[in-house]
């Protein structure tokens, strides 16, 4: 054999089982496949977390990372589709912070599907303890036998709190005057909103009556996509109707605002009950006002005052535990009222906080364009607020001062982590979480991650920080037996 | 003349190489690069084909 066909034969047969390799890691021909990585490592699959500003520098001797704002991204790029992600952290932090959690993307709207990683306040109560198909029920004396006795014998909605479980909502609202019976229908086309910025929720509440409500939309054309509007009616969770008001693409180039055009929702013959409505947009659309009939409009979680240096004084009244602010606008900058107590609003880009633990809070602004945001609901009269759902468990919560009997959630201190692993090694912690790929929002190969830890600022005066030692990832999907099978 | 049969030899394998896996890219991105980049593989090819140049000139 000549020289020649020798290093043919040598230089073939590499570049065949290159080929061969790159092929099978990107098939995963048995439907699984693990990456695993730490903060020195540059991946590929597992990539950095992001953004640089919440994390600090990488500590090469122990090869981990710390997070210092929250919340922090990180990508993971798969040649191929699978169905399910265990992923496994190993970390510690700092103690400070009582809730970590890691999402999966949802949707292209940046919506994260989280699940507790770890929650401080749960694993340090000492209540008895019922566990039914991954369902966990803290009582601070034992009275429920089982959680299905516990859910068809609900107590006192003040003393239940709920943590990523949702508990059925209630149904109605004892003593609700609709607003048709109200004098000369004085409420009718009644405009207590002022204006909103971007993506909204509300719930309304509907007894004998018309579901009415008539939106005007203006585009700030800030940026140049087109700025569709989309609304959601859903009752009980199901949509029951829908409409839609498209862009219709003008002002782009010289940044103008226009009207956008109005949507009209009429509804009849509803049975009695909360509904939600939807308003999705992105953040360069203002829903001028919202004018309606209805007297519960209470906004879910957050709302953006829209008003671009709008000085009215605006009253929101909320039932959330604690209140947030935010302003991308330095001319919003100002000191909030919450119950009376000031809450500075001093700089753009972050969050101020102020726990009020109370079921009725007023907040005060003197200026628009600020974000108000917290576990609870918003209105902007005091007879529109009305919250069908149970309070949910935050960072500040606290059993004790809430009053609080009953704990109902699908976090345990070892997640799905066996009990050996999940005990801590020095600090160390080690926890997994499942989440289901088939419902993640999957963008040029890549699904996306993110770990929240409410109240982690970086850059405040607090030395706080969740610190990474290594993620690893342990994809199933289908196998290539289970494709060709599909396709036969 | 064995050096040459070795570098000539080299740089034919690197050229099917690289045709190989800028082909799998175009069609499944990132499948090669996943791995290591594809330029590595060019300045290989290119140095392999400069060195091909420079002895074939010399003999």
């Amino acid at each position: 054999m000549s020289l020649a066909l020798k290093i043919r034969l040598v230089s073939h047969s590499a570049l065949s089982l290159m080929v061969l390799f790159l092929i099978y890691q990107a098939v995963a021909p048995a439907g699984k496949i693990i990456y695993s990585v730490t903060p020195c490592d540059n991946s590929f699959f597992i990539q950095k977390l992001k953004p640089k500003e919440r994390v600090g520098e990488i500590e090469r001797a122990n090869c981990t990372q710390p997070i210092l704002g929250e919340p922090v991204y990180f990508n993971v790029n798969t040649q191929r589709t699978f169905n399910e992600a265990r992923v496994t952290f190993v970390y510690r932090d700092s103690g400070q912070n009582n809730i970590i959690e890691v999402g999966l993307q949802a949707d292209e709207r940046k919506n994260y599907a989280l699940k507790p990683l770890e929650n401080k306040i749960i694993d340090r109560l000492n209540w008895s303890t019922l566990e039914q198909d991954g369902v966990i029920l803290l009582q601070r004396e034992p009275k429920f036998k089982n959680i299905n006795e516990f859910l068809n014998n609900l107590p006192a909605r003040n003393e239940i709190l709920a943590y990523h479980y949702d508990l059925p909502q209630i149904k109605y609202i004892e003593g609700y005057q609709t607003s048709t019976g109200l004098l000369l229908r004085q409420l009718a086309d009644r405009n207590d909103t002022p204006p909103l910025r971007g993506a909204y929720q509300f719930y309304t509440y509907i007894k004998n009556e018309p579901l009415n409500f008539k939106f005007n939309f203006s585009d700030l054309n800030i940026n140049k996509d087109k700025d569709d509007v989309k609304i959601i009616v859903y009752y009980r969770n199901e949509p029951i109707a829908e409409k839609y008001l498209a862009d219709e693409r003008s002002g782009e180039e010289q940044r103008q605002r226009m009207a956008a055009g109005a949507v009209n929702l009429n509804l009849n013959d509803l049975p009695e009950g909360f509904y939600k409505i939807a308003v999705i947009a992105d953040d360069d659309i203002i829903t001028d006002d919202i004018n309606t009939a209805q007297t519960v409009v209470s906004f879910i979680n957050r709302v953006w005052l829209g008003g671009q240096n709008d000085k009215n004084k605006t009253i929101i009244y909320a039932d959330a535990p604690e209140v947030t602010a935010s302003t991308l606008n330095a001319a919003s900058l100002q000191t909030i009222l919450v119950n009376k107590q000031k809450l500075p609003l001093a700089e753009t880009y972050r969050q101020f906080s102020l726990p009020t633990r109370q079921n009725k809070t007023i907040v005060q602004l003197e200026i628009s364009d600020v974000i108000i945001s917290g576990a609870g609901v918003f209105s902007f009269s005091a007879n529109a607020l009305a919250n069908p759902d149970y309070k949910k468990m935050i960072k500040i919560s606290d059993v004790d001062a809430e009053k609080v009997n009953y704990l109902i959630t699908t976090y345990s201190p070892c997640g799905e982590s066996d009990a050996s692993t999940c005990r801590p090694q020095g600090e160390w912690k080690t926890k997994t979480i499942s989440f289901d790929l088939t419902k993640a929002f999957r963008y040029q190969n890549n699904y996306s991650f993110i770990i929240s830890v409410p109240g982690l600022i970086a850059g405040d005066e607090a030395d706080d920080y969740v610190e990474i030692k290594s993620i690893n990832i342990k994809l199933t999907g289908k196998s290539l037996w289970d494709k060709i099978k599909e396709i036969l | 003349m064995k050096l040459y049969i070795i570098i000539r030899e080299i740089f034919y394998a690197l050229t099917i190489t690289l045709f190989i896996f800028i082909v799998m890219e175009f069609f499944f991105p990132d499948i090669v690069q996943a791995y290591f980049s594809l330029n590595f593989v060019l300045i290989l090819w290119i140095l392999s084909g400069i060195v091909l140049l420079l002895i074939k000139k010399h003999d």
